[in-house]
C-alpha cells in the first residue's frame, strides 16, 4: 500500500467511510464527493477534478479507491502503521460540518453533496468568460444548465451556497482549484 | 466526412510519417512558431526508450502536432453535423494543439518524482518523533497545471491568443476538462482517446514494434456522433459505426502488447526507475528545482523556462557523473550515463481477474516490500539507493474501467465513469459499449488487469552474488509452507 493510499484510507475512515464499499454508484459518488470536500476545507489530498455530467469527477481517485479496497481486501494493513494530524483530523472534521443536511431541508444525501460540490466548483474553478459576477443567481442558472434535476430546487441550492459561504468557500478561492484532469 | 475543410486551415502544411498532411491555420502556426511551443521539440517522446529503441527519439512535439490533427478531423464532423460551431472549432482546436505543453524534462520521470515518498504533512507514523518523515515541500505541479499557466502566463502565447481574440484562460480550462461546457470536457477526454490513437501508431513507427499499428484512418473514417439524453441532460457523445468495431477491438489490445513490449519493456522500465531515483536524489541535494514554488516560478523567467527540457536533466546528470565523490548518486548517474541498465532480480506479471482482487503471488510479493528491501540492502552491504522498485502506476486493462471494475459492475456504472468507453452504433441505430458486447472479445478482455511488481539492483554485482540475492527475492512471493 502507498502512501497516498495509507491517507485515504485514513481520511475515508475519519470522513465517515470507514468500511470501504463501492459496489454501487452512490457508494462512488460518496467518495467523490467528500474527497471533492474535504479538500476544499483545506486538506489536499492531491486529487483533482473536472466536470463531466455529475462533476466534479476525479477518475484518478475512484481507480486509487479501487486499488486500495482490494490492497484491504487482501490484508494489506499498513495504514494501521499511520495516524493523521489533529490539523488534519480538524479539516476533515470541519468538512463533516460542511455536508450535514440541515434540519429543516428536505434533500437526500447524494444530491446533499452533488449541490455543495457542484456549486463550489462552478464557483472557483470552472472557467467563465471574464468579467461574469459569479454570483448565487449565475452560477445556479449555470448549474441548471447542465444538471435540469436542480431546477426546481433553487430554495436548498441556496442553503446549500449559505453552508458553504458560513464555511468560507464562497469568498475565498481554494489552493485545490486547478492541475488537470486528475489523473 | 463532415464538412469540407475551411482554406482557414490550411494556411500552412506540415509533413507527418503518421497522418500524411497536418494543415494548420495561421493563427495555429503562429502557436507553433511561439518558442514555447518550440520546446517540446527538446522533450523525447518516450524518453528513455531510445536506450533500447535507438530509432525512438521522436518528440512531444511531433505527438502534440499528431493529436491535433486527430481532433481536427473529429472537429470537422462535428461541427458537419451541427453539434459545435465554428467558434468551437477554433477553441478546441488550439486546446488540442497546446495540450501537451506543460510537459516536463523526461515526462512523468520528473512530473512524478516524489512517487511513493510525497511530502504529506497531516500523515504521520505512529509513534515516531520524525513526523511525516519528509521534509515540507509543495509538490511538483501536473503537466496540465504546467499547461495552463504557460498558456496564461507566458508572453509567447498570451500575446498571439489575445491578437486573436482568444482567451488564453478558457484554452487551458479546456485542456484541464474544467471548462463550464462539458461537451469540451469530454471531447478533450474522449471514448476515443486521440492522445493513445497517435503515440501508439507514431511509438510503433519508431521503436519498429508492429504491436501499435492500429487502422486509425479507418477508425476515424467511421466516427459519427450521437446526441443522447443522460440523466436529463444532452450529451454530444462520439461513437464509432459497427464496421469499425473491429478496428476499435484491435485499437485497444495494441495498448496492452505496446505496454509490454515498449512501455513496460524489462530494460526501459529499469532506466527510468534509474532516472527517477537520480532525480529524487538530486532534488533532495539541491541540484534540481526543489519544489513545485520554483517550477512554477521559472515559467515566466524565458531563460529557465525554455532550457526546461530533456537537456537540463541530462546536464544535471552529466555533471555528478563526471564529479569525483563516489557516492551513490554520482555513481548512479555514471551508470546512466555508460548505458548500464540496473538488473531485474526478480518480477511478478500477471494477468488477472479485475474481481478477483491481488494475485496472490502479486500480493505477496510486494507485501512489506520496504522493510525487505532494507534488510536486503544491509545484508548484501549495498546501499538502499541501488534498489528500485518499480510497479505499474495503475494496472493495465484492456478497456478504460477502473482497474477492479469487473464487467458484472458495468451496468451500475454512470455517464461520468463511462466516458471513456468505446460506444458503437449498432445496426438498428443503437448505442451499445463495447464492453457490453458478448461477442465481442473487449468484452472478455475487460475483465483482466495486468499487475506487475518488479525489485531491481542497480549496482553491478558478480554472477554468484547476483544468483544469491535473486534466491532470496523469489522466495519472497512464494507462500509460506503450510
Amino acid at each position: 500500500m502507498n502512501t497516498a493510499r495509507v491517507e485515504l484510507k485514513l481520511v475515508l475512515s475519519q470522513a465517515g467511510i470507514g468500511d470501504i464499499k463501492l459496489d454501487s454508484f452512490s457508494q462512488r459518488f460518496n467518495v467523490q464527493k467528500r474527497i471533492y470536500l474535504t479538500q476544499v476545507m483545506g486538506y489536499d489530498l492531491g486529487y483533482r477534478f473536472s466536470w463531466y455530467l455529475r462533476g466534479p469527477y476525479c477518475r484518478g481517485l475512484t481507480e486509487e479507491a479501487f486499488i486500495l479496497k482490494d490492497e484491504l481486501n487482501s490484508d494489506d494493513n499498513e495504514y494501521e502503521s499511520y495516524e493523521l494530524s489533529s490539523v488534519g483530523i480538524a479539516n476533515i472534521d470541519r468538512a463533516k460540518r460542511l455536508w450535514e443536511i440541515p434540519e429543516d431541508t428536505q434533500i437526500d444525501n447524494d444530491s446533499w453533496l452533488e449541490l455543495l460540490s457542484s456549486l463550489h466548483y462552478l464557483k472557483h474553478i470552472a472557467y467563465w468568460p471574464k468579467d461574469t459576477d459569479k454570483v448565487f443567481n449565475s452560477v445556479f442558472n449555470k448549474l441548471i444548465e447542465s444538471k435540469p434535476q436542480f431546477e426546481n430546487s433553487k430554495e436548498v441550492a441556496e442553503k446549500a451556497w449559505e453552508r458553504l459561504d458560513k464555511h468560507g468557500l464562497i469568498e475565498k478561492t481554494t489552493s485545490v482549484s486547478n492541475g488537470g484532469s486528475g489523473e | 466526412m463532415g464538412a469540407a475543410v475551411n482554406d482557414t486551415y490550411r494556411y500552412k502544411i506540415i509533413c507527418d510519417p503518421v497522418h500524411g498532411e497536418i494543415p494548420l491555420s495561421q493563427l495555429e502556426q503562429q502557436l507553433v512558431d511561439t518558442p514555447s511551443f518550440q520546446r517540446l521539440r527538446n522533450l523525447k517522446q518516450l524518453g528513455l526508450a531510445s536506450l533500447v529503441y535507438p530509432n525512438a527519439t521522436h518528440t512531444r512535439f511531433a505527438h502534440s502536432l499528431g493529436v491535433f490533427r486527430i481532433m481536427s478531423r473529429v472537429i470537422d464532423l462535428l461541427v458537419g453535423k451541427g453539434h459545435f460551431d465554428e467558434d468551437d472549432q477554433r477553441v478546441i482546436r488550439i486546446a488540442a494543439l497546446l495540450h501537451d505543453i506543460g510537459h516536463y524534462p523526461y515526462s512523468h520521470l520528473m512530473e512524478f518524482i516524489d512517487g511513493d515518498k510525497e511530502y504529506r504533512p497531516n500523515l504521520l507514523v505512529k509513534e515516531s518523533s520524525l513526523a511525516s518523515q519528509q521534509t515540507e515541500r509543495v509538490r511538483y505541479p501536473k503537466h496540465e497545471k504546467m499547461g495552463e499557466l504557460i498558456i496564461s502566463q507566458r508572453d509567447d502565447i498570451k500575446h498571439v491568443l489575445k491578437e486573436a481574440d482568444l482567451d488564453p484562460d478558457e484554452i487551458a480550462s479546456i485542456i484541464c476538462g474544467q471548462h463550464q461546457n462539458p461537451a469540451y470536457n469530454r471531447l478533450m477526454h474522449s471514448s476515443l482517446d486521440m492522445d493513445r490513437m497517435d503515440y501508439l501508431v507514431r511509438d510503433s513507427l519508431a521503436t519498429g514494434v508492429p504491436y501499435g499499428k492500429i487502422d486509425l484512418d479507418y477508425l476515424l473514417s467511421n466516427l459519427d456522433v450521437v446526441t443522447e439524453e443522460i440523466e436529463g441532460q444532452e450529451s454530444v457523445d462520439i461513437i464509432l459505426s459497427k464496421k469499425a468495431a473491429t478496428a476499435a477491438e484491435h485499437f485497444l489490445i495494441a495498448r496492452y502488447f505496446m505496454h509490454k513490449v515498449v512501455y513496460f519493456h524489462k530494460t526501459t522500465f529499469g532506466f527510468e526507475a534509474l532516472v527517477r531515483t537520480i532525480l529524487y536524489l538530486m532534488r533532495e541535494q539541491g541540484l534540481i528545482y526543489k519544489d513545485g514554488e520554483e517550477i512554477e516560478k521559472l515559467i515566466t523567467d524565458d531563460s529557465k523556462f525554455l532550457n526546461f527540457h530533456d537537456g537540463y536533466v541530462d546536464s544535471a546528470i552529466r555533471k555528478q557523473a563526471e564529479s569525483n565523490d563516489d557516492s551513490p548518486l554520482s555513481e548512479l548517474c555514471r551508470l546512466l550515463r555508460s548505458r548500464t541498465p540496473p538488473k531485474l532480480i526478480h518480477q511478478v506479471a500477471v494477468l488477472r481477474e479485475g474481481a478477483q482482487g491481488q494475485h496472490p503471488e502479486y500480493a505477496l510479493f510486494r507485501k512489506d516490500k520496504i522493510e525487505k528491501v532494507k534488510k536486503l540492502a544491509e545484508k548484501h552491504s549495498i546501499p538502499e539507493e541501488f534498489w528500485i522498485w518499480e510497479e505499474l502506476p495503475k494496472d493495465v486493462s484492456f478497456e478504460a474501467l477502473g482497474p477492479f471494475i469487473s464487467l458484472s459492475q458495468v451496468k451500475d456504472l454512470r455517464p461520468d465513469e463511462t466516458a471513456e468507453l468505446i460506444r458503437i452504433q449498432q445496426g438498428d441505430g443503437s448505442i451499445k459499449k463495447l464492453v457490453d458486447d458478448q461477442h465481442s472479445i473487449i468484452h472478455h478482455l475487460s475483465k483482466l488487469r495486468l499487475q506487475m511488481s518488479r525489485l531491481y539492483l542497480a549496482k553491478p554485482v558478480g554472477c554468484k552474488k547476483f544468483e544469491e540475492i535473486k534466491e532470496e527475492v523469489i522466495a519472497w512471493a512464494e507462500p509460506p509452507a503450510e
